[in-house]
């Protein structure tokens, strides 16, 4: 891998995904074994019904609660193979049960420990839900990791809502296959919430005006706002080219008695949830033209992109899929 | 790339009339490769239509006007497809003028004949008047030189003259019309195809009585 004396990076083959792993049928194969069929995936947050269902790759998690026990299995056709369920605070994650890999915690680390502070505000959950992309999952995922592309595609939302110097302010950590960015509020946005702060006596986990937005391998993050607001997403790949964002928003209270209070958090939760969808719709015509234009210069092996200085969360990723790709059972 | 395969070969996209203005441009797909022809300070290039840096289709309508740029960070190209706007190049990327011409956008075959324009995937191979034919080429350049205007859609009639080359299928009725179909080509999206009326440069219709 060549790098910039400063910034940027040029890789070389094998330091990033082939081209072909965005569309072909037997990269899909390959990930929905030694992926999706291996990995601690992001299940969702109970609700009244102790019931979570996922489907990625073409594997279908079906889970259970009965008091504090989870079970649950992965339907594959006729094969079903046990689960193993595990929490972070209120986030559920499970893998296809097996021998050795990393706990749940070791595959979180280092952000296991915030990310249960941050679940605790999963409360007041708000209706799922799933967006549908003509993109493999991957370019979705490099997009959400992608810090830079706010002015080009979201002038008119994300863009104006954080500092208009955000390039200073903005903070990447980044730890192997996880990762984590957070983006200073511009302060007309933390005006916005701290009003709806004092109207609705939010529940928050830190005192911050932030957006952050923390990744797991392989295709979960969380957004939150404000140290308040959370926003578990995860990208499931329904074929090799076409996926679904999952999402769900959750608007965290200390005060809902009143059929007034009530009114006013639906309402804020509705507008809310239309923003977020804006913004992901901004989103989804450049992920397709991502999934058009990989396989057009495929044949090309001197065009390997090249990655900013804000982009390397997204070669971090490739780098973890290379390694569980070649991962043996 | 094989002889026969559709990246070898030439294939209609647009009049030359359709890139007369700066920034306008005309796409199109053969195989799984998107391409461009744009008009750039007035020198008409031809490229893939991808953008160097993560790979996003840039223009993906199939005609229209406005700068080579990639909708998803902004980076624009000049008429040797090298990349001159960079957003944030400075703080993320530093590239000077040799990095940035290794990211050149890579180029397609362009060729004209008479008013029509013909693209191709691959750089090297026979030209557009060897893949035709000359007396098939000549033909074809004077038709398209002898109805320039293009005017009220024509439906082809049953006795004129039918011609076929390249993906293109032109039907003429002599001194009065000539409808032009250009199929998209193998691979291609149905909205990449194109079909236009064009009329004699003064119409009998104009002509005094």
């Amino acid at each position: 891998m060549s790098a910039h004396p400063a910034r940027s990076v040029i890789p070389e083959t094998g330091a990033f995904l082939p081209h072909s792993h965005f569309w072909t049928e037997e990269a899909f194969a390959q990930e929905r074994e030694r992926v999706f069929g291996r990995c601690w995936l992001y299940m969702g947050v109970f609700d009244d019904t102790n019931l979570l269902t996922a489907e990625m790759a073409g594997l279908r998690f079906e889970l259970h609660r009965r008091g504090e026990a989870m079970e649950g299995v992965c339907r594959d056709g006729e094969r079903v193979r046990p689960l193993q369920i595990d929490r972070c605070g209120a986030l559920v994650f499970a893998r296809v049960a097996q021998e050795g890999g990393p706990t749940l915690a070791q595959h979180l680390a280092p952000y296991g420990e915030r990310l249960a502070m941050m679940s605790a505000n999963c409360l007041n959950p708000q209706p799922p839900v799933g967006i549908a992309f003509q993109a493999n999952w991957k370019a979705m995922v490099e997009n959400t990791m992608d810090d830079f592309h706010g002015s080009t595609v979201h002038p008119d939302t994300i863009h104006p809502a954080v500092h208009p110097d955000w390039q200073n302010h903005l903070v990447t950590e980044r730890h192997g296959a996880n990762s984590d960015s957070r983006w200073l509020l511009a302060d007309g946005t933390a005006g916005w919430w701290a009003k709806l702060d004092a109207k609705l006596r939010m529940r928050r986990f830190a005192l911050e005006s932030f957006y952050r937005h923390t990744f797991i391998f392989p295709n979960f993050y969380l957004a939150t706002f404000y140290g308040a607001t959370v926003i578990p997403h995860r990208v499931d790949p329904v074929a090799s080219d076409a996926s679904i964002l999952r999402w769900q928003l959750f608007l965290p209270t200390t005060r809902l008695e009143t059929a007034r209070e009530q009114a006013f958090h639906r309402s804020t939760a509705a507008y809310l949830i239309e923003s977020a969808s804006t913004v992901i719709a901004e989103d989804r015509p450049v992920c397709e033209a991502v999934q058009q234009g990989r396989p057009g210069i495929a044949d090309l092996p001197h065009i390997t992109g090249i990655y900013g200085r804000r982009e390397r969360r997204i070669l971090d990723f490739h780098q973890a899929m290379l390694r569980q790709l070649g991962e043996m059972a | 790339m094989q002889n026969g395969a559709p990246e070898n070969r030439w294939f209609h996209l647009c009049m030359a009339d359709d890139l007369a203005s700066p920034n306008a441009f005309a796409t199109t797909r053969v195989g799984a490769v998107p391409l461009v022809a744009q008009n750039i300070k007035g020198r008409v290039v031809a490229f893939r239509n991808v953008c160097t840096h993560r790979f996003a289709v840039i223009h993906g309508e199939p005609a229209g006007c406005g700068p080579l740029r990639c909708p998803y960070h902004g980076w624009s190209f000049d008429a040797d497809g090298v990349p001159v706007g960079l957003p944030f190049n400075p703080t993320d990327f530093q590239l000077e003028a040799g990095e940035r011409r290794r990211l050149a956008l890579h180029p397609a075959s362009l060729a004209q004949c008479g008013r029509l324009v013909f693209v191709r995937v691959a750089a090297d191979g026979p030209s557009l008047e060897e893949e035709l034919g000359a007396a098939l080429f000549a033909r074809l350049a004077a038709l398209s030189d002898a109805f320039p205007r293009h005017g009220e859609t024509a439906e082809p009639a049953e006795d004129w003259e039918t011609i076929e080359a390249a993906n293109l299928r032109l039907h003429l009725a002599p001194d009065r019309v000539l409808v032009l179909h250009s199929a998209s080509p193998p691979g291609a999206d149905q909205r990449f195809s194109r079909t236009v009326t064009l009329h004699p440069a003064t119409a009998d219709a104009e002509l005094p009585a």
